[in-house]
C-alpha cells in the first residue's frame, strides 16, 4: 500500500497547489463577496456543470448511500430517482432565482426572501435553518474522508491515529485555500475531483464484476453473513431478498424519500451558491439538464454496497465478525474497502484521493455558503457592513464553520452523522414555501410563512423523536402514517404549507372585511 | 401560458412520473449480468431524463427568445 499512499499524497499536493493558485484565475477583487463566493458570476455551462456536480455529488453519494445499501438494501437506491428528479426542480426554480439574483445582486436565497416578503424575522429564520442544516452535511463529508484515510492506512497498526492526524492537516490546508481563493479554488479543484472519481467508477464497475463473479455472486454470498434485527436485537442471517428488490412495506418510504430529497436539495445554501456562480441563465439550465449523467456514476457507486458481498477481503474490513450490523463505522468503509482490496496499489491511491477530495470540495463550498448566510442575512440584519467588512467576516466564518464540523465528527459517532444528515434534510425542507413558492407567487404572506415554518420545524422534530423513541437512539427518519412508512420531511412540509396557507387566508379575509392592512 | 412552456413542463415531469409507481418496476427479472431489473431500469431512466431535460431547456430558451431576447 506504500505505493498507494505515495500516489495519494502526490495528488493531494497537486490538489492543494491548484486550490491556492486559482485566485489568479479570472482575476477579480477578492475582497468583494460576489467575487470571493461566486467567482464574480462568470461560469459558463461546462464549468457550472463541473462545479455544481462536484458540489452536489458529495460524500453522501460516495460513502453514505453505499453504506445504506450495504446495511439496509434496496431502500437506499432512492438516491437515483432523487437525483433524476432534482434537476427538473432545478431547471424550473433555479433559472428564476438566478435571474432575480442577477437583477438585484442577491448572493443567497435568503436575500431574495427578505426582498420578497419584507420581513427580517422570516429572513433570519430561513438563514439560521440553512446554517444549521448544513452542519451535519459537512460533518458527513468528514466522516467519509476519515473512512478513506482509514482504508489508506489500514495496513499500519495505528491507522486510527494516522488517519485523524491526516484529517486535521488536510482540513487546515483546505481552510487556508478557501480563505485565500474562495469559490475559485473549489471550481478548479472540482474539475480534478470529477475526473478522478468518474474514471475510478468506470474502472471498478468493469474490473470487480469480472474478477469476483459480479452481482449474481454478491447476492449468493449474502447467506454467509448475518445482521442484528432492530426488533428483537438478536443476530439473524442476512436475507438477500431485501437487496434484490424493495420490500412492499417500503414503497411509501421510497417515494417520499425520493420526492422530498429532490425538492430539498436546491434549498441547501451550497446548491444555491453553485447555481448563482453561473454566468447566464442558459448555463444554469444546460448544466442542470446534463447533471443526471453524473447520477449514473452515483447509481453505480450505490451498487458497490451490494457488490462488496462478492469480495471476502473487503467484507472482512467492513464487518470483521461477519455480522454487518456490528460494524462500528456503519458501512462508511464500504467503498474505500472495496477499492483497497480489489485494485492495484497505485490505482487504489488514485481512486481513494478522488473520494477524499469528493468530500473536501463540497465541504469548502458548504462552509462558504454558510458564511454568506451568516454575514449577509444574520449579522447584516443587525449591523450595517461595508462590502470589505462583509467579505472579511465571511472568510473567517468559513474557517470557523469547517472546524465546528470537524469537532462534531470527533465527538459524535459515524452512525449518527448519517442520520443527522437526514435530520438536516427535514429542517431544510421547511424553507420551501418562502423560497420555491415565493419565486412564483406573492400570495402567501409573511405571517403565514413564519407560522408555517414554526409548525413544520416543530412537527418534524416531534415526528423524528417519536419514531425513534422505541429504539432509544437516532436510527430512522421514516415514520408510521396512514399511507405506510413515510419520510418525516414530507409530513412536516405538508403541515408547514397547510398552516402558511390557512394563516394567509385568515389574514386576507380579516383585511378585506375590516379594510385595514395587517401585512405590509 | 405559452405552448413552449407547457411542452417543457411535461418533458420535465415525465421521468419523475414514470418512476413514481414503484410497484411495476420493483421486480427481479430480467436481470443484466445478475443485476435485478429494479436497479438497472432506474439507471436507464437517468439517461432518458437527460435527453428529455435537454429538449425541455431548448423549448424554454425558444419561448424566452420570442419574448424579446431575455436570455442573458
Amino acid at each position: 500500500m506504500i505505493v498507494g499512499i505515495a500516489v495519494f499524497i502526490a495528488l493531494f499536493v497537486i490538489f492543494i497547489v491548484i486550490g491556492f493558485m486559482s485566485f489568479r484565475w479570472r482575476k477579480g477583487n477578492l475582497s468583494d463577496l460576489s467575487e470571493w463566493a461566486l467567482v464574480g458570476r462568470r461560469l459558463g455551462p461546462y464549468l457550472a456543470w463541473f462545479l455544481v456536480g462536484a458540489d452536489l455529488y458529495t460524500a453522501y453519494t460516495f460513502i453514505a448511500v453505499p453504506a445504506g445499501m450495504f446495511g439496509s438494501g434496496a431502500l437506499f437506491f432512492f438516491a437515483v430517482p432523487y437525483v433524476m428528479a432534482t434537476f427538473a426542480v432545478a431547471i424550473v426554480t433555479m433559472s428564476s432565482l438566478w435571474k432575480k439574483s442577477r437583477e438585484k445582486n442577491y448572493v443567497t436565497a435568503v436575500d431574495f426572501v427578505k426582498d420578497r416578503f419584507n420581513s427580517r424575522t422570516l429572513a433570519i429564520l430561513i438563514a439560521v435553518t440553512g446554517i444549521v442544516a448544513e452542519l451535519p452535511y459537512i460533518a458527513l463529508q468528514i466522516v467519509g474522508m476519515r473512512a478513506v484515510l482509514v482504508a489508506l492506512f489500514y495496513s499500519y497498526a495505528d491507522y486510527n491515529l494516522l488517519s485523524e492526524i491526516a484529517l486535521v492537516v488536510s482540513f487546515i490546508l483546505l481552510a487556508a485555500f478557501t480563505f485565500w481563493s474562495g469559490l475559485r479554488g473549489a471550481t478548479l479543484t472540482a474539475i480534478m475531483k470529477d475526473f478522478i472519481i468518474l474514471s475510478s467508477v468506470i474502472v471498478i464497475i468493469i474490473y470487480v464484476p469480472l474478477h469476483y463473479g459480479g452481482f449474481a455472486n454478491a447476492f449468493a454470498s449474502m447467506g454467509h453473513y448475518s445482521t442484528i434485527s432492530p426488533v428483537t436485537h438478536k443476530a439473524v442471517p442476512l436475507s438477500s431478498a431485501v437487496y434484490a428488490t424493495l420490500s412492499p412495506t417500503l414503497y411509501s418510504g421510497y417515494i417520499s424519500l425520493f420526492i422530498l430529497s429532490a425538492l430539498a436539495l436546491y434549498l441547501y445554501p451550497h446548491a444555491v451558491n453553485g447555481v448563482l456562480s453561473a454566468k447566464d441563465v442558459k448555463a444554469v439550465r444546460y448544466s442542470s439538464a446534463l447533471l443526471p449523467i453524473y447520477g449514473i456514476g452515483l447509481g453505480i457507486i450505490a451498487l458497490f454496497g451490494i457488490l462488496i458481498y462478492a469480495v471476502p477481503a473487503a467484507m472482512h474490513m467492513v464487518a470483521p465478525s461477519g455480522n454487518i450490523a456490528a460494524s462500528t463505522t456503519d458501512g462508511a468503509l464500504v467503498v474505500p474497502a472495496l477499492i483497497v482490496t480489489t485494485l492495484p496499489g497505485w490505482f487504489a491511491g488514485y481512486a481513494l484521493l478522488g473520494i477524499f477530495i469528493g468530500g473536501l470540495v463540497p465541504a469548502a463550498i458548504m462552509a462558504i455558503s454558510q458564511a454568506n448566510l451568516l454575514t449577509r442575512n444574520v449579522i447584516g440584519e443587525f449591523r450595517k457592513l461595508t462590502p470589505e467588512q462583509e467579505t472579511r467576516i465571511a472568510k473567517w466564518a468559513s474557517v470557523i464553520f469547517k472546524f465546528i464540523a470537524l469537532g462534531f465528527v470527533f465527538v459524535v459517532p459515524a452512525t449518527y452523522a448519517i442520520q443527522l444528515q437526514l435530520l438536516g434534510g427535514i429542517l431544510i425542507a421547511q424553507t420551501l414555501p418562502p423560497v420555491f413558492i415565493g419565486l412564483f407567487t406573492k400570495w402567501l404572506n409573511k405571517y403565514g410563512l413564519i407560522l408555517g415554518w414554526i409548525a413544520g420545524i416543530a412537527s418534524g422534530l416531534f415526528f423524528v423523536i417519536s419514531a425513534n423513541l422505541k429504539f432509544g437512539k437516532l436510527i430512522t427518519s421514516l415514520m408510521a402514517s396512514p399511507f405506510g412508512l413515510l419520510y418525516v420531511a414530507m409530513a412536516a412540509l405538508a403541515i408547514n404549507i397547510a398552516v402558511a396557507f390557512l394563516v394567509t387566508l385568515v389574514i386576507r379575509v380579516i383585511e378585506k372585511t375590516t379594510g385595514k392592512t395587517l401585512s405590509a | 401560458m405559452k405552448r413552449e412552456y407547457i411542452i417543457a413542463g411535461i418533458l420535465l415531469a415525465i421521468p419523475t412520473l414514470v418512476l413514481l409507481p414503484v410497484e411495476y418496476y420493483n421486480v427481479k427479472n430480467p436481470e443484466i449480468s445478475g443485476l435485478p431489473f429494479f436497479y438497472w431500469y432506474q439507471l436507464v431512466w437517468l439517461g432518458i431524463a437527460t435527453v428529455l431535460y435537454l429538449v425541455a431547456v431548448v423549448f424554454i430558451g425558444k419561448a424566452e427568445e420570442d419574448k424579446g431576447g431575455r436570455t442573458t
